[in-house]
């Protein structure tokens, strides 16, 4: 249960902060015959290997779709290859630790095994992937899985207060979802349903692959030309749609009688490719720093605030979401829009600036501590078509920000009149919360 | 072929200890050039006293940004606020403070952490302002969580005197009532080099370490020797009446078998490793497993689990059968399952192939985690504070081949007995069921 509640979490925030040191851990980057793009780091540390593949999807669209919850949920439970039982104990005995997040314009697949596990794991995950049997699968079993998986997530408010997030700035269709009718929808979905997902999600691009660990290039080539090299892709014959992003500055506020209220909020974000990505890197540790500072310790507001960016084809968003005490929630995200006015207006300092360079640095080493975090750490620029060399000249990059550079950014990227925020709580006009105070 | 397997040790380590107490751990791995340097305290929330809830964990908050008490300079201080990733955590039984740096930096990192040890100063603005961050992280943990509600109320009631009654974060009166006062007492009382632990592990050279050990550390006062006078619970606790949390954010019916484990650690060792064999079993996808009947083939459960716990914690906790189910209705055939099932292992044993498999499952997940150099500081830290040794962490797998078959009917006849089990319930306001009885 927990497993695909932690999914859903996952790919609510497509983290994509670009983070290789290639000079820490030498990668080999190579492309098999089939056209498989690689990323190796030989690790021979660990008996463990890691491994992320990279799917574009075909449509762009919520990962809260009926359709996407039941897909995510066959596909783990055996796809009508093995049975769930045997998927289970497929992924314990082999070792074989599979984890699948569908997130609006791409899919992950990460596996974690062993060196005696890799061709195993390989050969069964691309049958999963390839070939997948969902007539001969027990669907009621994993729509059982799907439908209690998005019980958790109605009454997550982290989730809830986010899918509200992408539906005010999506308003199109592709985002619109009612959960309380997810789960008969689920229950309606078919065989056919699921062979066109796994169209949508896996087989509209070559995945793109980061291995770590225990093997060499040629025996990945190897095993990776038998396996997902030899993939029966349907490539689109068209490009994928266009999301159309509605900015505003709506607060939009879903009254439930919790204690502590959630607050989701977005703005444009800038895509890794663009030349202004390396100081919207900078300028997202600044926020979070701004923000714990003056919320959390100057004035014990919040516990935790988090900070992310999404990237999707032709959007890119920044992303937050803090939890408070409902009767401050108001106050709070005033605070958060003066901010966002201050910056703009004065700019950040050259303390913050240098110690966003210096966390930048930090955390693309501090955060490479096994075999799946590397992989993870090096997937998205790998996705993102960038060359480890590419990569590293990011960072340099980053190093040379002046002060002045990253305040004309700043200016330009933070849109107080396109910071979207939605708060699920109690409203200042209900009832105190019982208890408290 | 197993046996070979599990002849290798978990934790390849060296250890020393400073003549003050203090113990150093190494393991090294020579991934990427970043250490992982977590400090251990042997004291926890159970050690707190009645009235003064929450005080270990809030310690820990305050000790996150505390500065040394001896100046140690701008530069040492710029170094830990901004060349290190660094957390906390505190449990019932330890509080540990992890720091993430580069080799490059492990001297300067000793260096400071030293510095901290020997004493911190606090800080009144921010014991004040620490406290609405905390009450906050309570909201969010208890009070807006179902299931950490839910865990709070259970446990209160599972336990007589015993403080693993107290949430870890405090009571919310209590936590308004601390005072700066208590919290430097309990950091005099705790926070000594004897009476704590230091896990390296990552690319550093050992032989170094030990030198930096000795310069920085070597000096610290050991601290007064301290007993941990924690209330135990009776050998024979009393059946407490179903727990039940009704929560509308509750998404399933969950339920939970709560049996009581007495302290086998010491005496029983044998015992624990074959109820923690048989949580395994239980809620693993083994053939006529309670997992593969209730959520496989009944389809009644949408997960199952069972945890013996006894790596979690220093004092006895329990053996726990815990099941989801969509709504709760079928809790009555839910029972008679699983205790029909319990009883069938009672009878019949675990084939050996069985037996076989469900070490390799526990092997396989070990060998996973430890693939993380955090993550193995992690584990290794909690599981000496459970008091178990690093020789019997090490041997685990070896003493779990010694567990037979028989092994895991006795301890079922003898531990998990219906009328010492604890019920609890999580569930909607709107959902109605009849609670477990236990297992017959």
């Amino acid at each position: 249960m927990l497993r695909e509640l932690k999914f859903f979490l996952c790919f609510l925030f497509c983290v994509s902060i670009i983070s290789v040191r290639a000079d820490v851990l030498p990668i080999q980057s190579f492309k098999t015959p089939s056209g498989l793009e690689v990323w190796l780091v030989e690790d021979n540390t660990s008996p463990v290997i890691s491994l992320v593949f990279k799917f574009d999807r075909a449509k762009l669209r919520s990962p809260f779709k009926p359709e996407t919850s039941l897909f995510h949920s066959a596909i783990l439970t055996g796809a009508g290859i093995l049975s769930p039982l045997e998927m289970d104990r497929f992924s314990k005995e082999t070792p074989a630790w599979a984890s699948l997040e569908i997130g609006i314009s791409q899919t992950t697949l990460t596996l974690k095994t062993t060196k005696d596990g890799l061709a195993s794991s390989l050969k069964v995950w691309a049958r999963l992937i390839g070939d997948p049997q969902f007539q001969k699968a027990d669907l009621s079993y994993s729509k059982t899985r799907a439908i209690s998986s998005v019980a958790y997530y109605k009454e997550d408010l982290e989730l809830s207060s986010s899918i509200k997030l992408l539906q005010t700035i999506f308003p199109d269709s592709s985002f619109k979802i009612d959960l309380d009718k997810t789960s008969q929808i689920i229950e309606s979905l078919t065989a056919e349903d699921m062979k066109k997902e796994t169209i949508t999600n896996f087989l509209s691009s070559k995945p793109k692959i980061v291995v770590v660990g225990d093997v060499n290039k040629k025996e990945l080539i190897e095993l990776l030309e038998a396996t997902f090299g030899a993939l029966d892709l349907h490539l689109p014959s068209s490009p994928p749609n266009s999301l159309n992003p509605r900015w505003s500055n709506k607060e939009i506020l879903i009254e439930r009688d919790v204690p502590q209220s959630v607050v989701a909020f977005a703005q444009p974000g800038v895509n890794p490719l663009s030349k202004d990505y390396p100081k919207f890197l900078l300028l997202q540790y600044v926020l979070y720093q701004r923000l714990y500072d003056e919320l959390r310790e100057k004035r014990g507001l919040i516990y935790s605030i988090q900070f992310n960016a999404g990237h999707y084809k032709n959007v890119d968003l920044l992303q937050g979401i803090f939890a408070c005490e409902c009767t401050n929630a108001p106050k709070v995200a005033k605070f958060i829009r003066s901010e966002w006015e201050r910056l703009k207006d004065f700019g950040i300092t050259q303390t913050e600036l240098s110690s966003a360079k210096l966390a930048f640095k930090r955390d693309k080493i501090l955060t490479l501590t096994s075999t799946k975090r590397v992989a993870k750490e090096y997937a998205d620029p790998l996705s993102f078509n960038l060359s480890p060399d590419k990569a590293r000249t990011l960072l340099e990059t980053a190093e040379k920000v002046t002060l002045g550079e990253i305040n004309l950014f700043t200016e330009e990227v933070l849109q107080p009149k396109s910071l979207t925020l939605v708060i699920i709580g109690r409203s200042s006009k209900s009832n105190p919360p019982k208890g408290k105070k | 072929m197993a046996g070979h397997l599990y002849a290798a040790p978990m934790f390849v380590y060296e250890t020393f200890t400073l003549k003050n107490g203090l113990q150093f751990i190494l393991m090294q791995n020579k991934r990427a050039p970043i250490v992982s340097y977590t400090t251990w305290f042997k004291v926890g929330s159970a050690d707190e006293l009645p009235g003064k809830t929450g005080l270990a964990h809030y310690l820990e908050h305050l000790m996150e940004s505390a500065l040394p008490e001896v100046q140690m300079g701008q530069f040492l201080e710029d170094f830990n606020s901004s060349d290190t990733h660094s957390n906390a955590f505190t449990s019932q039984d330890y509080t540990y403070y992890y720091k993430m740096v580069t080799t490059d930096h492990l001297p300067l990192l000793m260096q400071y952490e030293a510095g901290r040890m020997r004493g911190v100063a606090f800080n009144k603005d921010r014991f004040e302002i620490e406290k609405n961050v905390i009450l906050e992280e309570r909201l969010m943990g208890a009070e807006n969580d179902p299931t950490g509600l839910y865990s709070e109320q259970f446990n209160s009631q599972f336990f007589t005197v015993h403080p693993y009654k107290n949430p870890i974060i405090g009571w919310e009166k209590d936590i308004r009532a601390l005072t700066l006062e208590d919290i430097k007492d309990f950091h005099k009382k705790w926070y000594h080099p004897s009476n704590a632990f230091i896990i390296v592990s990552g690319d550093f050279d050992p032989a170094q370490v030990r030198t930096w050990a000795e310069t920085y550390y070597g000096n610290i006062p050991a601290g007064p020797k301290v007993e941990r006078n924690r209330p135990q619970e009776p050998s024979e606790k009393p059946k407490i009446e179903p727990v039940i949390t009704e929560h509308p954010r509750a998404a399933e019916f969950y339920l939970e078998q709560i049996y009581p484990l007495p302290n086998l650690k010491k005496q029983n060792y044998q015992d624990l490793l074959a109820l923690s064999l048989l949580s395994v079993f239980l809620s693993g996808d083994f053939e006529g497993s309670l997992y593969e009947v209730l959520v496989h083939k009944k389809k009644l459960a949408t997960d199952f689990s069972t945890q013996c716990l006894f790596m979690e914690f220093l004092d006895p906790w329990s053996f726990a059968i815990s099941v989801n189910s969509v709504d709760g209705s079928k809790t009555k055939e839910i029972e008679t399952i699983i205790n029909d099932g319990i009883d069938q292992i009672a009878q019949t044993g675990l084939k050996p192939e069985v037996l076989a498999l469900v070490r390799r499952y526990s092997y396989n997940e070990w060998v996973m985690q430890l693939d993380d150099i955090y993550k193995r500081a992690h584990l290794l830290g909690a599981v000496l504070n459970a008091g178990l040794t690093l020789d019997q962490i090490n041997s685990l797998f070896q003493d779990y081949e010694k567990v037979t078959s028989a092994d895991i009917q006795r301890v079922i006849k003898k531990y998990l007995i219906k009328e010492k089990a604890a019920t609890g319930i999580l569930k909607k306001p709107t959902y109605s069921s009849a609670p477990l009885s236990g297992r017959s």
